[in-house]
């Protein structure tokens, strides 16, 4: 049974850790915020930019760009966005998940992976055929260093050394929750279903200055960009989220630890003060008697 | 006269969303064009400059760099890549930046590099844009 002094020493380490947990939940809120407000601003900027490309290009007659055309060639290369650091629950098992899913299902595909965060990365580079790994200057990416890493994985789809480009990354719903998903950037698809509710909509072309042509020549390429940045602040803000939930679970569970070791130690001394009185009574009596 | 709305959109938020206005004018590539009520649909390209709107009897301004530009039925979209408001100018900056690009570009400083030259030009288009969208407030 363990003495008094064990548990001091034990309550005292968890309420060491109790700060810890408790400080990184509020860096991680702090952090969470400022995130949050990044991706939703950039959101419907990236939603009304992917709308007008995916009705322009339904509507424009005969009109086809490079990001478009599906290329004969199985290789395919998958950007995983995962986070440098751990702490933050199931956000990084959740999406090698997701990426083990998404290998099997795609088998006979040659899958190259490249990566922005190092943690899945470690988890199943042993598994898959591991590529380059991006880095940022700062926790937080500009757009220009997203755009080099995006202009770099557009250039091998442009090339024809690959012939599909995936991503897969935490998108965010809210604070506590977010969504793993993998999803195909390029060739940028517009299903035909799609295009002909679209047609449906829109029973008239739009005047376009310059041509459409010219128009969607500029365009696309900034929609690819966009949505790269916009799944980079995704994930950012869905690690902060999580992380925040996991600090926070970790400060409730050392509270509840710190309350029971307490309890313990407590009733250890009770009792030995019980026997210390019962001791000094008797002698008491003895001397007496 | 019934309006329309506008919405201006950047990457880095949202700048005003579903502000009713009558009369627009919209700095494209080819010129300034004026949106009134029941404009034809149109998809254009933004070029740099001052976008006015008039809301009620009162008038806003706002800067649009390269973009995009969508007029359909009584909505009229902006996506542009970074866009101010008037009042959130940086008079002071504003002008040192464009006296630091007119000295580059005189061939003050370092050799200029064809890039640099470009960079340089739109930073000076740029900045005498927020001075003069500044001096509209």
């Amino acid at each position: 049974m363990a003495n008094i002094k064990d548990l001091k020493k034990k309550i005292k380490s968890t309420k060491g850790t109790f700060k810890i947990t408790k400080a990184m939940k509020l860096v991680s809120a702090a952090k969470l915020n400022k995130a949050q407000l990044r991706i939703l601003g950039l959101r419907p900027y990236s939603r009304e930019l992917e709308g007008t490309v995916s009705t322009v290009s339904a509507l424009a007659q005969d009109y086809s760009n490079e990001y478009f055309l599906s290329k004969e060639n199985n290789k395919a290369v998958v950007l995983v966005v995962s986070s440098d650091k751990g702490l933050c629950g199931g956000y990084n098992s959740s999406l090698a998940k997701s990426v083990r899913r998404f290998t099997v299902e795609h088998k006979d595909e040659d899958l190259k992976f490249v990566w922005i965060g190092k943690k899945v990365r470690d988890l199943i580079s042993k598994e898959v055929n591991s590529g380059k790994t991006y880095t940022f200057a700062k926790q937080d990416p500009t757009y220009e260093e997203v755009r080099k890493i995006a202009d770099e994985i557009g250039h091998m789809f442009l090339t024809g050394e690959v012939g599909k480009v995936y991503v897969a990354y935490n998108s965010f719903i809210s604070a506590i929750a977010f969504d793993s998903t993998v999803r195909q950037l390029l060739p940028m698809q517009v299903s035909e279903s799609a295009k002909e509710e679209i047609k449906a909509k829109y029973p008239y072309d739009f005047k376009y200055e310059p041509s459409a042509g010219q128009i969607l020549d500029t365009l696309v390429p900034e929609v690819y960009l966009t949505t790269v940045y916009t799944c980079v602040l995704d994930a950012i803000a869905s690690e902060h989220g999580s992380r925040m939930n996991a600090m926070e679970n970790a400060s409730k569970n050392s509270k509840e630890v710190i309350k029971k070791l307490s309890l313990k130690m407590n009733k250890l001394r009770q009792a030995k003060i019980t026997t210390e009185l019962i001791e000094v009574v008797s002698g008491a009596e003895s001397l007496n008697g | 006269m019934a309006g329309f709305k506008l919405n201006l959109y950047t990457p880095k938020g949202v700048i005003v969303k579903d502000l009713e206005c009558n009369d627009i004018v919209i700095p494209t590539v080819r010129g300034d064009i004026n949106i009134l009520p029941d404009h034809t649909h149109i998809l254009t390209e933004l070029g740099t400059g001052i976008l006015t709107a008039k809301v009620g009897t009162g008038t806003r301004h706002f800067s649009v760099t390269a973009g995009l530009c969508r007029v359909l039925k009584d909505t009229v979209t902006i996506l542009s890549f970074t866009s101010e408001k008037a009042d959130e100018i940086d008079l002071e900056r504003a002008h040192a930046t464009k006296v630091k690009a007119q000295d580059r570009l005189a061939g003050k400083g370092e050799s200029l590099t064809d890039v640099d030259l470009i960079k340089f030009r739109r930073k000076l288009e740029r900045a005498e844009m927020r001075v003069r969208l500044a001096n509209l407030k």
